[in-house]
């Protein structure tokens, strides 16, 4: 039999009918894609390769005795492609110096596991992803429509070697590598899309002989569980304005704005920012000095007088600018769903204070 | 393998003696020291100051006694052309060839000097060149019958040396 547990020791799940972290996931919903392009950049093989190669470069960087052992990609079977980047880094003989990485990568890239090994819908479509109004040269709004195909999925197999005479500087390599990947994947993110890297093997390539010249080879294979968008698959197509036939919700204007309250007792700041935003830039015709600070919707607030933004709202630092400076306002809403309110009490600054 | 106790030498002893021997010997030395005139140049290992890493006994500085010109035979291999990378055969690399050394026994006593497993050897290439070698084998096992005189003592040794970077040894 169980021994019976008292009220007190229980857990108890806050099942609450509201979001209990203060609307930071909807904040993040909002923001997550501010100031981001309206489709993906392109990613093809180039692009996750020059990306591998910095991944060898900088995540896999390796010094020892204050040489940093230089990192080549010999994906090219062109003998130039060897040449031109062996030339800083060769001895007397033109022969590579020891200690160096390669980076290279199967030719033959096959269907991947990145969506799970899913194939793609038949029939090549393009999906829109966006829809926006813009104005034409010659005055008439139109719809501008982002379309592209679904991604295709592809692993990328690549093989990475350390070539190096001393078998501490292999050691100190390897622990380098499986401690970036001991949570299984590691991530390079080649024109902003993440692409997970999988380690699959680490080999001992070494040349074992007697009277050969000796140096240690050790290979690690990684994966690349990629997908591909080609330049093509992203197609913008422009659709007067007239023609459509769709609705679309009406785009109010959404500009945070500020107005202002002189009275015997000081000035007043009133900043409303409308859903959606949350900031705010202006240009002061005088002084002031804030006393009091409230609030509604807001988990912080934000200003910046040209130094950088700090923090006023817990009121250990507060706001005061003179006249003809320029204030920039933030604020982080509690929720993203409504409209945030900051309001200033304070008093005017004169030019000598 | 050599013990404290001298035992004398009869093979062909009908024909052939010591003294024949030491001849024999002396006349090889002149002859390589005055007409061949290869010298290599050994470069011995100070095993004593020399240290190592504790737990893989790498060395990161090497001590070395002082270099020693000796004259011998020897006989150097074609370069060789290789890759880093077998699998793609990319990073290509030449490297010069094995370098085996045929010196008198005496030539070493005379010069007060061993050549042991992981000394160096510079071979004199060209007026502004050298050639580096590591040691693999050091040819005191020298039974075979190639290398006796007259069918009575072993007079030679045959030393087998690998190339080496300048990464390793730069002289």
């Amino acid at each position: 039999m169980g021994r019976a547990i008292t009220k007190d020791n229980l857990t108890k799940i806050p099942l609450l009918d509201r979001i209990y972290d203060g609307g930071l996931k909807e904040e993040y919903q909002e923001t997550i894609m501010s100031d981001q392009a309206f489709v993906p950049k392109k990613l093809e093989y180039d692009d996750i390769d020059s990306a591998m190669r910095e991944f060898v470069e900088n995540e896999l960087r390796f010094e020892a005795d204050g040489v940093v052992f230089p990192t080549f990609s010999l994906f090219s079977n062109q003998r130039f492609t060897e040449y031109s980047q062996i030339w800083e880094h060769t001895d007397k003989e033109g022969n590579m110096k020891m200690n160096f990485k390669t980076v290279i990568r199967d030719t033959n890239p096959e269907f991947g596991n990145n969506q799970g090994g899913n194939y793609a819908i038949p029939g090549d479509r393009k999906y829109t992803v966006l829809i926006r109004d813009v104005l034409d040269d010659n005055g008439i709004e139109c719809h501008e429509v982002y379309t592209m195909r679904q991604p295709m999925t592809v692993t990328l197999k690549y093989r990475i070697n350390i070539f190096t005479d001393l078998f501490s500087n292999i050691n100190t390599f390897n622990m380098k590598v499986n401690s970036l990947f001991k949570a299984r994947q590691f991530y390079i993110r080649p024109n902003g899309h993440y692409v997970p890297l999988l380690l699959d093997g680490i080999s001992d390539e070494t040349t074992y002989g007697v009277d050969e010249r000796k140096f240690f080879t050790q290979s690690y294979l990684i994966t690349a569980e990629a997908y591909i968008i080609r330049q093509e698959d992203i197609e913008v197509m422009r659709a007067p304005k007239r023609m459509s036939v769709r609705t679309y919700p009406d785009v109010k204007d959404r500009k945070a704005n500020v107005e202002v309250d002189e009275d015997s007792d000081g000035i007043t700041l009133m900043f409303t920012f409308p859903k959606g935003t949350n900031n705010i830039e202006f240009s002061s015709d005088f002084g002031f000095r804030c006393v009091e600070l409230r609030t509604a919707n807001v988990r912080r607030v934000k200003t910046d007088l040209g130094e950088g933004y700090f923090d006023i709202t817990d009121g250990k630092e507060s706001l005061s600018f003179k006249k003809g400076g320029d204030v920039r306002l933030k604020v982080i809403p509690l929720s993203a769903n409504c409209m945030s309110e900051v309001v200033m009490r304070g008093v005017p600054l004169d030019d000598c204070e | 393998m050599p013990n404290n106790v001298l035992t004398p030498v009869t093979r062909n002893h009908k024909f052939y003696s010591q003294k024949d021997f030491e001849f024999e010997t002396g006349l090889m030395a002149d002859y390589i020291d005055e007409d061949v005139g290869m010298t290599i140049v050994l470069y011995q290992v100070d095993r004593e100051r020399t240290m190592t890493d504790e737990v893989y006994k790498e060395t990161g500085k090497v001590f070395y006694k002082m270099p020693v010109e000796l004259p011998c035979i020897y006989d150097l291999s074609d370069s060789v052309l290789k890759t880093y990378d077998s699998k793609t055969a990319n990073g290509a690399y030449t490297i010069t060839g094995n370098l085996r050394v045929d010196i008198l026994v005496q030539t070493l006593e005379e010069n007060s000097c061993e050549i042991s497993r992981g000394d160096y050897i510079g071979v004199l290439v060209d007026t502004n060149r050298m050639a580096y070698f590591v040691v693999v084998d050091d040819g005191k096992l020298n039974t075979s019958n190639r290398l006796h005189i007259g069918a009575f003592r072993p007079a030679w040794r045959t030393i087998s040396a690998s190339p080496v970077t300048d990464l390793e040894f730069n002289g």
